[in-house]
């Protein structure tokens, strides 16, 4: 198994945004669609997951309901609202900016001490 | 992928929702925990291995807990925040329905407006009159006024206004003497504080021709402490103003005239003013709106002891117990009772009484409440007011009616919409929430527009009725401002049950289907609210019409005298500090004027003359007789004038001659007396030349020269006609306070001699003070008051009430006659005449305000013991006035039926048989 990383606070809200932008998907769905997409190097405890998504749901920037998977399964479907959207597209490039920030700051070759 | 219709459980009630939601976040977890189990297995793990592991991937407990508390408080955030939405949707969505059919929205915004407005004016006034406790009292529920109850047979005041008789209790008297005052002042524990003031009157302030006069009253020192007024500005009349040694010439004046003459500025105080025979200091400014315990408006307050206070009648008046001229107030103890305050109160007034042979030792003294709703005692006025109240309601209720009319109409227009948009899956619930938002809307703009209907209304009545009173210079106060609130919610709610209840489709399929009408019972309804509007309509017209008949008969009844063509001029000259001869003397020189100006036929000088203020009562007797059985006791009003009295008034002499021939100054005195006088003296002999004594046993004969007609005077239940003597002013008791000119103008309409006789009369003399002139006809004014008051308003009312119904009953049938517009054409096709059609529509109309005009008078003719007291000579069941207002009812009614009867006639047959 490979070394797993724990989840920057707040980007989980974002990451899930960005797995529904494809369409309504349940819990387990964006789940181990996460697992896939970070080759198993991000550490979400499942519950936290939920926890999002009630933040979300309760942001209206997801609706849930009710359906079955394509096994006949009950489950919840999340759907993303055009609210939802626009939080998404926010929060993407603040994380860019954040991000391309931290890199350059943390990238930069250190200055010459001063001659005295 | 399907997904369940969001709105599911939208109506639940939110307990509920929150369980449902924890329950919901459970499943979800354990459909998750399904999943990961599955794809665990199928990467190679075991059943149980694969459970734990998903498990311990979840979380704890504590995740799952914290998970469910979660989803609970989301869902109460939500439900709220749909609930804000779907009623702001639901505004909106109102507001643009309204938008849509301005027409009937403003027609019902105005009924709103009517029925609200003409509501809270009345309200306004009620309150006014009745409810609320007199301005800047403190503690006003401890403040009384003392009357005194004593048997009917009891001495009159020498000077005072008279008992009135009240059955059940005996004579009640309101004005008390200083002496008893006094008695009351140092004697009765219970109270905290005892005040007492005169009656309010007009004192001339300035001379010559910038004369004018104020209202003011004289008061104890007390007064203002009892009260507990607190000051605008500077002090109150004090106790130490009252005091012999220390009173001094000081004022207290009213916020008006501070703001008015001072221009509100703060050096008033300390300023003078030249106010009767005497310079006055302002010492402060009474609050706003306050006037005593009293309505009327008061400009001055002076202290009753003031060196250069305006004199009493008779100076004895503060010695005297028969002089009785003062209201008396007093602040009972908190802890003490009313009943063991006036059992005190009493006990000092008989202890009084023994002490003094000429007061009272068997009377007793009652508080009467300062609020007028609680006195035992209601003024006509005020009841009128109450009763205009009630009536204000009826409209209301009218206007209401006419609304839900107007409504259902609306509603039923719209019932393919509605059917529709319940096809479409809104809930009944929701639908009527949305019709009552409409209904509400519309109800809160005619509440604010009956805002403009009460400035409108409370402005015309206080000018044109109520000008007496003092009104605050505000048309709308906290009080009024939440009445009108508050009926406009009640009616709003009221107005929107009718769509909420019967608008609404029951039976989709038939509604979607074209051509379908209305159901039985909402034509049942609908009928149900003309019937009332026709009967309240024809109740207050009715009303409204034996009021204009009392009106005029008040107003056309033959008094004695011509009251139409006479002008009163009074003029205060005790009170500017004129001396007897030189009032004697001021008199004459006006006199004088007049009778040399032209466009004057008669001018007379009058003490105590019929509508006077002041009246001159006098005990009579015969010779050899101390009493006259046949006067019981009685006195007998004396008027004393000069020569022309009888000429300048108009009252008939019937036998012998008036005083006209003699000169003034002649020695042999001499009366007329008017027939009931006569009949009274001597019931079967002449009275012409016999002797009567004016004034009680021990004066001289006045040899009787003449009968004149009686004078009437008006009371509330009609008119009376008293014993009355007529004597030279020379031989008068020369009361000054009750002497008048009385001048006869040539023309017919005294009216325009108004201003033309006040200015010959005030420039007689350059010291004058300020002379009125008024018409006689407004010194009967206030006692026609309560007349006019309800014949004005149920007028308005009724007229009000009428319009409503006409325009409801308009409104109805263009309704019905567009739902049958297709019936109407097959019967025309089917050879109907035209006149038959409008005879089918017309008949329907009018058989209901038939039978609405015959509820209506069976009505009135049951309510008619409740205003039959406040008439005048017109019975309530008036066959006259009853009969008038149903045709009128039915005219107006044939009217409003005629138009859409009219389009009725004109429908088309051939339409009608194609859509068949």
């Amino acid at each position: 198994m490979a070394k797993t990383l724990p989840l920057v606070r707040g980007s989980l809200d974002v990451l899930v945004l960005r797995a529904l932008s494809w369409g309504p998907m349940h819990g387990f769905e964006i789940i181990t669609w996460l697992e896939e997409r970070s080759g198993g190097v991000l550490d979400v405890e499942d519950g936290a997951l939920y926890h999002a998504f009630v933040r979300l749901e309760s942001r209206g920037a997801i609706t849930a309901a009710w359906g079955e998977t394509e096994n006949g399964r009950r489950a919840r479907y999340y759907k993303m609202t055009s609210a939802g959207e626009a939080v998404l597209r926010a929060e993407t490039s603040k994380w860019l900016q954040y991000t391309g920030i931290i890199t350059d700051i943390l990238t930069v070759a250190r200055p010459k001490p001063r001659a005295s | 992928m399907l997904l369940r219709p969001g709105i599911r459980g939208l109506l639940r009630l939110p307990l509920h929702r929150r369980e449902l939601a924890g329950d919901e976040m459970d499943e979800e977890i354990r459909s998750h925990l399904e999943l990961r189990v599955a794809q665990l297995v199928a990467q190679g793990w075991t059943p149980d291995g694969a459970a734990a592991e998903a498990e311990r991937r979840f979380g704890s407990a504590d995740v799952r807990r914290s998970l469910r508390a979660a989803a609970r408080h989301r869902t109460e955030v939500m439900s709220l925040r749909e609930r804000m939405e779907a009623l702001r949707y639901d505004v909106r969505y109102a507001l643009r329905q309204l938008w849509n059919t301005p027409g009937m929205t403003a027609m019902i915004v105005i009924t709103f407006a009517l029925g609200i407005g003409a509501n809270a004016t009345m309200f306004g006034i009620v309150d006014r009159l009745l409810l609320r406790p007199p301005a800047h009292v403190a503690a006003p529920d401890r403040i009384f006024t003392l009357q005194l109850i004593a048997a009917a047979q009891r001495k009159p005041p020498m000077l005072g206004p008279a008992a009135t008789l009240v059955a059940g209790e005996g004579l009640v008297q309101k004005s008390w003497s200083y002496p008893v005052y006094q008695g009351m002042l140092a004697n009765v524990r219970a109270f905290e504080g005892v005040a007492a003031e005169s009656y309010a009157s007009e004192y001339p302030l300035g001379r010559g021709t910038s004369a004018r006069t104020i209202n003011g009253v004289l008061v104890s020192g007390s007064l203002f402490p009892t009260l507990g007024v607190r000051l605008l500005l500077g002090r109150g009349i004090q106790p130490a103003d009252e005091a012999p040694s220390t009173a001094a010439d000081v004022i207290v004046i009213s916020e008006r005239v501070w703001r008015r003459d001072f221009g509100a500025r703060r050096n008033a105080i300390g300023q003078t003013v030249e106010l009767g025979t005497g310079r006055f200091t302002i010492v402060g400014v009474a609050p706003a709106g306050f006037n005593g315990l009293d309505h009327e408006r008061i400009d001055v307050w002076i202290p009753l002891l003031a060196p250069h206070a305006p004199p009493f009648p008779l100076p004895t008046w503060a010695t005297a117990r028969n002089v009785q001229l003062l209201t008396v107030l007093a602040r009972v103890r908190s802890r003490m009772t009313i009943a063991a305050a006036e059992a005190q109160a009493t006990s000092v007034l008989r202890a009084d009484g023994a002490a003094h042979a000429e007061s009272d030792s068997l009377a007793r003294v009652r508080l009467e409440p300062v609020i007028p709703a609680r006195a035992s005692h209601v003024s006509p006025g005020a009841r009128v007011a109450l009763l205009l109240g009630l009536v204000s309601t009826f409209v209301l209720l009218i206007a209401c009616a006419n609304v839900a009319n107007l409504l259902l109409t609306r509603t039923l227009r719209r019932r393919r919409e509605l059917a529709v948009r319940l096809a479409l899956g809104i809930s009944r619930g929701r639908l009527s929430a949305q019709l009552a938002m409409e209904v509400m809307a519309m109800a809160l703009m005619g509440g604010c527009a009956a805002l403009g209907v009460v400035a409108l209304g409370g402005r015309v009545i206080e000018r044109v009725l109520l000008a007496d009173y003092a009104w605050p210079d505000a048309a709308f106060d906290a009080r009024l401002l939440g009445y009108a609130a508050l009926a406009t919610i009640v009616v709003g709610l009221l107005a929107s049950l009718v769509p909420a209840m019967h608008g609404i489709p029951a039976d989709l399929s038939l509604e979607l289907r074209s051509g379908t009408r209305g159901g039985v019972s909402r034509t049942r309804l609908r009928t149900a609210l003309l019937l009332t509007q026709a009967t309240l309509s024809v109740v207050l017209l009715s009303c409204a019409g034996v009021f204009v008949r009392s009106f005029r008969n008040a107003t056309s009844i033959d008094l004695g005298l011509d009251i139409d063509r006479v002008l009163v001029a009074t003029v205060d000259l005790q009170g500017a500090g004129f001396s007897n001869s030189a009032m004697d003397a001021s008199y004459r020189q006006m006199l004088e004027r007049l009778s040399t100006s032209p466009g004057i036929a008669h001018a007379t000088v009058a003490e105590g003359a019929p509508f006077f203020q002041s009246t001159v009562q006098e005990p009579v007797s015969l010779p050899g007789h101390d009493t006259v059985a046949a006067l019981g006791g009685r006195s007998v009003r004396v008027v004393a004038a000069t020569r022309d009295y009888f000429a300048t008034s108009g009252t008939r002499i019937l036998h012998g001659r008036d005083f006209s021939t003699r000169s003034d100054g002649e020695a042999t005195r001499v009366a007329v007396v008017n027939d009931q006088l006569a009949r009274l003296l001597w019931p079967s002999g002449d009275p012409l030349g016999q002797c009567i004594k004016i004034g009680g046993p021990k004066e001289a004969c006045s040899e009787v020269i003449g009968v004149a007609a009686a004078t009437r005077t008006l009371h509330t239940d009609g008119t009376k006609v008293d014993p009355q003597a007529y004597v030279p002013l020379t031989q008068g008791i020369h009361l000054a306070a009750a002497r008048a000119l009385m001048i006869r103008p040539a023309g017919n309409d005294p009216e325009v001699a108004v201003r033309r006789v006040q200015q010959l009369l005030q420039t007689t003399a350059p010291n004058l003070p300020y002379v009125s002139v008024v018409p006689m006809r407004t010194l009967l004014a206030e006692d026609i008051q309560p007349w006019r008051l309800g014949a004005t308003m149920f007028a308005l009312f009724g007229l009000l009430a009428l319009v409503l119904a006409a325009v409801g009953l308009y409104g109805v049938t263009s309704y019905m006659v567009g739902q049958r517009m297709h019936e109407l054409g097959v019967r025309v096709a089917l050879g109907a005449l035209p006149r038959q059609v409008v005879a089918l529509v017309v008949g329907q109309g009018l058989w209901i305000v038939g039978l609405g005009s015959l509820l209506g008078v069976a009505i009135s003719l049951g309510l008619a013991g409740l205003i039959e007291a406040l008439l005048f000579q017109v019975s309530a069941r008036d066959p006259l006035v009853l009969a008038l207002v149903a045709a009128t009812m039915i005219a107006v009614a044939l009217v409003a039926t005629l138009v859409p009867a009219a389009r009725a006639a004109r429908a088309d047959p051939l339409s009608a048989l194609r859509g068949e």
